[in-house]
């Protein structure tokens, strides 16, 4: 360890070196370790790695959400063909229906008005229910 | 310690930031994806639900047609549900008679 003076004080840390001809340092210095040189590829690699991570756990995360949704919607097909037979019953019902009530039945034409009382909105030219 | 990178860790730091990156690009498409095969299935809910409505409505348009047939002897409207697959006898249907009053 060099020393230059006798002044010269003797710090702590063990990472600091001693400036000689400087015989007096004010204490913040003497924290600091003013002349330590510090690589930046620590800080780098962790900076990456940790978006290296982050994405992967998000990509995760997503490929998750994404197998969900997909089980959901294969889930739904057979909901969705029993839901295109009842609505294709219901259709044809109302165009028959409505059909009778036009040629005259009024007990069509009494179902036919208690349809459109619920809010059924009947097309009599294209035919269609809704 | 040096400043610089050396050869190894420039290459390394290098082929995380690319793999970093690759998946980054992949996460975005699979979250646009995703939101597309959710609004598609929300949608195909919505139908469902919609379907649940109506086949309560067709079964009380059913009713309705049986009941009125039934009590008119309405063959119009008999031969209506039979096209449709729907049969009925008059004791199934218990219909508030004069008689039974």
């Amino acid at each position: 360890m060099n020393v230059s003076s006798p002044s010269s004080s003797i710090e702590s840390g063990e990472n600091t070196k001693i400036k000689p001809g400087r015989s007096e340092k004010t204490s913040s210095e003497k924290s600091l370790g003013v002349n330590m040189a510090y690589s930046s590829i620590f800080p780098l690699f962790g900076i990456a790695i940790t978006l290296l991570v982050m994405t992967a756990f998000q990509l995760v995360q997503l490929s998750m959400e994404r197998s969900n949704i997909v089980a959901v919607k294969n889930n739904q097909n057979a909901a969705v063909i029993e839901s295109e037979k009842v609505r294709a019953q219901f259709d044809s019902l109302v165009k028959g229906t409505v059909k009778l009530a036009a040629n005259g039945n009024l007990n069509a034409a009494q179902i036919v008005r208690q349809l459109e009382e619920q809010g059924v909105t009947i097309s009599r030219n294209v035919n269609s229910a809704q | 310690m040096s400043k610089t990178l050396t050869t190894l860790q420039f290459w390394l730091l290098s082929i995380t930031v690319a793999l970093a990156l690759i998946m980054v690009l992949f996460s975005i498409s699979l979250f646009l994806s995703n939101r597309s095969v959710q609004g598609e299935v929300n949608s195909r809910q919505q139908y469902i639900n919609d379907s649940i409505k109506i086949n309560r409505l067709s079964n009380q348009l059913i009713q309705s047609l049986a009941n009125v047939s039934a009590q008119t002897s309405d063959d119009k409207l008999k031969d209506l549900l039979s096209a449709h697959g729907i049969q009925f006898s008059e004791k199934s249907l218990s219909l508030p008679t004069e008689e039974s009053k």
